[in-house]
């Protein structure tokens, strides 16, 4: 049966409060862009956004007032820099930064991915990271050495932004396996609903190509240009001019002039979903 | 006396002298003074040393373009000149069970112990910046020598009290590490002054080679933390004029290390981006 539902469809199964990561990889590549401006034209409220490298996406969500809390090992735009809205917002103290190592991040999603409750993990031992997330220990029963408890995290939905998909939710491999490629697979497992959004909805000819199968997605969207201004390799690369000289001027500039962005780019935006 | 030789490449060359061949290098996203020292070191006295070098968009083993500027403003570079591509899965497995033996880490604050915040600037409840660190938490757990390095010797770079503790450094005698089958902790601090290493059984930070020209009570008095003294201070030898040669010519001729100092960073982004648009005409 077909999955594909329209990008609004998709967008309203998330309520206010999920908890909800994104996939993506770089400073500026495979972020599902389009799905997170859906987001925000819904009025959607206090997302508890998780994240590998966390990017572009959830600083808009930020910008956007729709974040309760960031969960990453890393938040910013890595080569061009801090995320804007997020270094100006946080100081607010109006949503939690909730700081994971990238090792720790990878356990509790492994955790989920493997269905059990947590998985003894070595790092980040005796942090103030571990103290903050409340992560409790654990005695190995073989050597006698204590662990740290990852607990399994528990992601309402998983969105990840993809060169193919068929409609059946079955997912083309990158030709060129990126920066933390996999982890868009991790989180996709590990959530309980999984959300594709495809450049292009076509059969995946070479099943040795496959790299999610349809019973591991939920819906699949029809995204043509949905990671701008990401990019997608090989179809289109990042917008750094947007990016530098109209969204990062924007936040820079203020709330207002960010609020103004948004007006323009998201809520009525034409031609550019 | 006249130096031929800039702090940078001071630095990087004592860094680079801490890599030993056949050692496994874990190298971060946007360090180019810790990239220049791996690169100078399998340059010279490290060329069986194999790598895993994180691109802006690869994650790939022993690439061997060794310009860290081209690296830069090509990453395609990362992946057509590299021996693999890998998953980030695997290189965190690899990591997890002891196959990185030396990363560089550069704190915002580092204590008497070797601790590090790379997190937060001012009170954590209230903080004037807040950053993520990706993997330092994890890197000072299971790397075998954590390697630190501050680009400003003063207190508020090395500190009494750290105000967010992102990764544990040493512990008393190496108890809970050992328990843990963990490392060490870190292996030195690099500054702009000297070489700091670990006293075994306190595990305090302890003066271990001045730099050419630095005084122990300069050490001293810039440092926040009360440091222990060697009994006999030992001078770092600077760099050779073969080390010197292959960090200007080979490794790093448009000085991408300069980056990482308050007092280049400008001019060294500059040739950065006069590069990319050279790059950008050509293509």
């Amino acid at each position: 049966m077909s999955k594909v539902v329209p990008l609004a469809e998709a967008a309203r199964s998330v309520g206010d409060g999920a908890r909800i990561a994104f996939g993506g990889g770089g400073g500026m590549m495979r972020r599902p862009m389009s799905f997170c401006r859906e987001l925000i034209r819904q009025g959607v409220k206090d997302l508890n956004v998780f994240q590998f490298l966390a990017g572009l996406e959830t600083d808009l969500l930020i910008g956007a007032r729709a974040v309760a809390s960031t969960n990453a090992a890393y938040l910013g735009l890595l080569e061009y820099g801090p995320a804007p809205n997020f270094s100006r917002i946080v100081p607010e103290g109006s949503f939690k930064v909730n700081e994971y190592s990238e090792f720790l991040l990878i356990a509790v999603l492994r955790a989920a991915d493997m269905g059990i409750p947590f998985l003894p993990w070595k790092t980040p031992w005796k942090s103030d990271l571990a103290k903050n997330l409340g992560i409790k220990t654990i005695v190995d029963p073989y050597g006698g050495g204590e662990y740290l408890a990852a607990p399994a995290c528990q992601l309402d939905f998983a969105v990840i932004q993809v060169k193919r998909a068929d409609q059946d939710g079955y997912v083309h491999a990158p030709d060129e396996p990126d920066l933390i490629y996999d982890f868009d697979y991790l989180i996709a497992r590990a959530a309980k609903t999984t959300i594709v959004c495809a450049e292009e909805i076509a059969p995946v000819e070479d099943p040795a190509k496959v790299a999610l199968i349809g019973a591991e997605v939920t819906y699949v969207v029809e995204a043509p240009g949905g990671a701008w201004p990401t990019g997608m390799h090989p179809l289109y690369s990042p917008d750094i001019k947007h990016l530098n000289e109209v969204y990062i001027k924007a936040s820079q500039s203020g709330d207002e002039a960010f609020q103004e962005y948004l007006e323009e780019y998201v809520r009525n935006s034409t031609g550019r979903v | 006396m006249d130096k031929d030789y800039s702090i940078d490449e001071m630095m990087c060359v004592q860094m680079a002298r801490d890599i030993e061949d056949g050692d496994w290098v874990n190298h971060g996203a946007v360090v180019p003074l810790a990239g220049a020292a791996l690169m100078l070191a399998k340059n010279t006295h490290a060329p069986n040393l194999n790598f895993f070098y994180l691109g802006t968009v690869f994650n790939s083993i022993n690439p061997s373009e060794s310009d860290l500027a081209s690296m830069l403003i090509d990453p395609m570079l990362a992946y057509t000149s590299s021996r693999a591509l890998i998953s980030h899965h695997d290189i965190v497995n690899w990591t997890a069970r002891g196959g990185c033996d030396i990363q560089f880490l550069r704190p915002l604050q580092v204590d008497c112990l070797g601790s590090v915040n790379v997190s937060v600037i001012g009170d954590p409840e209230k903080p004037k910046a807040r950053f993520h660190g990706i993997a330092v938490a994890d890197v000072m757990i299971t790397c075998r020598k954590p390697v630190l390095y501050v680009t400003e010797h003063n207190h508020r770079t090395l500190v009494k009290e750290l105000s967010f503790c992102t990764g544990l450094g040493r512990t008393e005698n190496g108890d809970w590490r050992r328990r843990m089958h963990a490392c060490d902790g870190p292996f030195h601090i690099h500054t702009p002054l000297c070489v700091l290493d670990f006293e075994p059984v306190s595990g305090r930070a302890r003066l271990h080679r001045l730099n050419p020209g630095v005084s122990v009570e300069e050490v001293i008095a810039k440092t926040g933390f009360e440091l222990l003294l060697p009994d006999e201070t030992q001078e770092s030898s600077p760099p050779t004029t073969e080390e010197l040669r292959v960090l200007r010519e080979i490794v790093d001729p448009h000085a991408t290390r300069q980056l990482e100092f308050k007092e280049t960073r400008a001019a060294a982004n500059e040739r950065i981006e006069q590069l990319k648009r050279a790059r950008a005409e050509r293509a």
